[in-house]
């Protein structure tokens, strides 16, 4: 009885439970904010998934900018409890990454046969579930004693977050309806900015500038600048198409 | 404890009736005979009567060699009381297999959206997508407010809750010993 009283008190001291319970008050939240605007209909399906992977997209983020924060600014007040909440945040992360696909494709596509979509939705579906995939293995394995016992393999699966980033702006991109307006492509934009920035200011604290760290931040401005114009690309298609089919149709 | 006996008076919850409003049937994927598409209605998948509104659809096709050019695909609009109109389908020039229409629908209601076509000149080559849309009044003020007024309750209730959270947790991290270690050592 004492070993159960000393556990639940020493969860309830931490942060990661609240996070928790946070992740599952929003998780009712959005589903009874969809229930009363679109009641019951195909679009309280669209908006409840849409809102799922957006959260995600933000916990995920929230995550990744965990280590430049306490890095850059070494004497932040609770640096521990912004450390400690990490873990939770990606697997909350997971989580809303899970049930966003769960119910587009068993909700809004009926569990159809993904052959059956259209090429572009099948190329986007099969790089949002990778990403799901590194997702749920980060989120499985974020135990200590996994992470003891695997050592460097553990560190080596968990850098797969960067390419699950990657992997779901692309998916967003490629078929997210709202994913390509002008405010979500500025606020993503900014985010990277703010992240790139952050590591080159910890890069240049360290006096630790090697040819090997200079090259992993080039590679990774690369590849977000490539998303992100993609992104822009997919949003001046998107914008060429609407003004073409109105011009066709009237 | 003094932090919360301070809060408390300040966090009120508030409850709510909302009502819940029907709307679109969007963004779906219909198949038939080989031949799937789904149904996007730019901007948010709520067509409004009284607005001219787009129906964009992806198709994908278990045939090869189909094309919209030469489908004799057109679109369908069936209203409740069996009015019908049509509307031609439009290949999209950027992409083959995408195709729109367009329509302004007088008055709001639930409708047929039936796109047919055929593959090839056989007569078991046609098929035929049916999505049901409900379309919205377009300038319905007193609804709109309803809807907005329901979204607002919802989403107050929703940042209480997660504020009383957050103050039982702020309150309770820092009463735990988990980070005492490391607090003395930030000092």
């Amino acid at each position: 009885m004492k070993d159960i009283t000393a556990t639940i008190k020493y969860w309830f001291g931490g942060v990661r439970i609240y996070i928790a319970l946070i992740t599952v008050l929003i998780t009712l939240e959005v589903w009874w904010w969809a229930a009363t605007l679109f009641g019951g209909t195909q679009l309280e399906i669209i908006r409840t998934q849409e809102v799922y992977a957006w959260l995600s997209v933000l916990y995920l983020t929230l995550a990744l900018l965990v280590s430049p924060v306490a890095k850059l600014f070494p004497k932040i007040p609770g640096k521990s409890i912004i450390y400690d909440s990490r873990r939770a945040l990606g697997i909350s992360a997971a989580w809303f990454a899970a049930l966003h696909m769960l119910i587009t494709y068993f909700k809004q596509f009926g569990g159809i046969n993904p052959l059956q979509l259209p090429a572009t939705y099948q190329r986007s579906m099969l790089l949002g579930v990778i990403a799901l995939a590194i997702l749920i293995a980060m989120a499985a394995t974020s135990v200590n004693a996994i992470m003891k016992k695997w050592g460097v393999w553990w560190f080596r699966l968990h850098r797969l977050v960067y390419a699950a980033i990657i992997l779901v702006l692309v998916h967003a991109f490629m078929i997210g309806a709202h994913a390509t307006t002008t405010v979500v492509l500025v606020i993503l934009s900014a985010l990277a900015l703010i992240w790139i920035a952050a590591n080159i200011a910890i890069l240049i604290k360290s006096n630790e500038v090697t040819i090997s760290r200079v090259l992993s931040i080039s590679l990774c401005i690369i590849v977000l600048a490539g998303t992100l114009t993609y992104g822009l690309d997919q949003h001046f298609q998107q914008v060429q198409s609407a003004a073409e089919a109105k011009g066709h149709n009237h | 404890m003094k932090r919360f006996r301070l809060l408390s008076p300040v966090l009120v919850l508030l409850v709510f009736v909302s009502a819940g409003q029907g709307s679109a049937s969007a963004h779906e994927l219909k198949e038939d005979n080989g031949i799937s598409a789904v149904l996007h209605i730019p901007p948010d998948d709520n067509p409004k009567s009284g607005q001219d509104t787009l129906f964009y659809f992806a198709f994908s096709s278990q045939q090869p060699g189909f094309d919209l050019g030469y489908c004799k695909c057109q679109v369908s609009f069936q209203a409740s009381d069996n009015r019908l109109n049509t509307a031609p389908l439009t290949q999209d020039v950027s992409d083959p297999l995408s195709a729109s229409a367009s329509l302004t629908f007088d008055k709001p209601g639930a409708y047929n959206v039936i796109v047919r076509g055929q593959t090839g000149t056989s007569a078991d080559s046609t098929f035929s997508l049916n999505y049901l849309v409900r379309v919205v009044a377009g300038t319905n003020a007193a609804q709109t407010a309803a809807r907005q007024t329901a979204s607002w309750q919802v989403i107050l209730l929703g940042v209480t809750g997660l504020v009383i959270v957050g103050v039982i947790a702020g309150e309770m991290v820092r009463r735990g010993s988990h980070y005492t270690k490391d607090h003395a050592a930030e000092r």
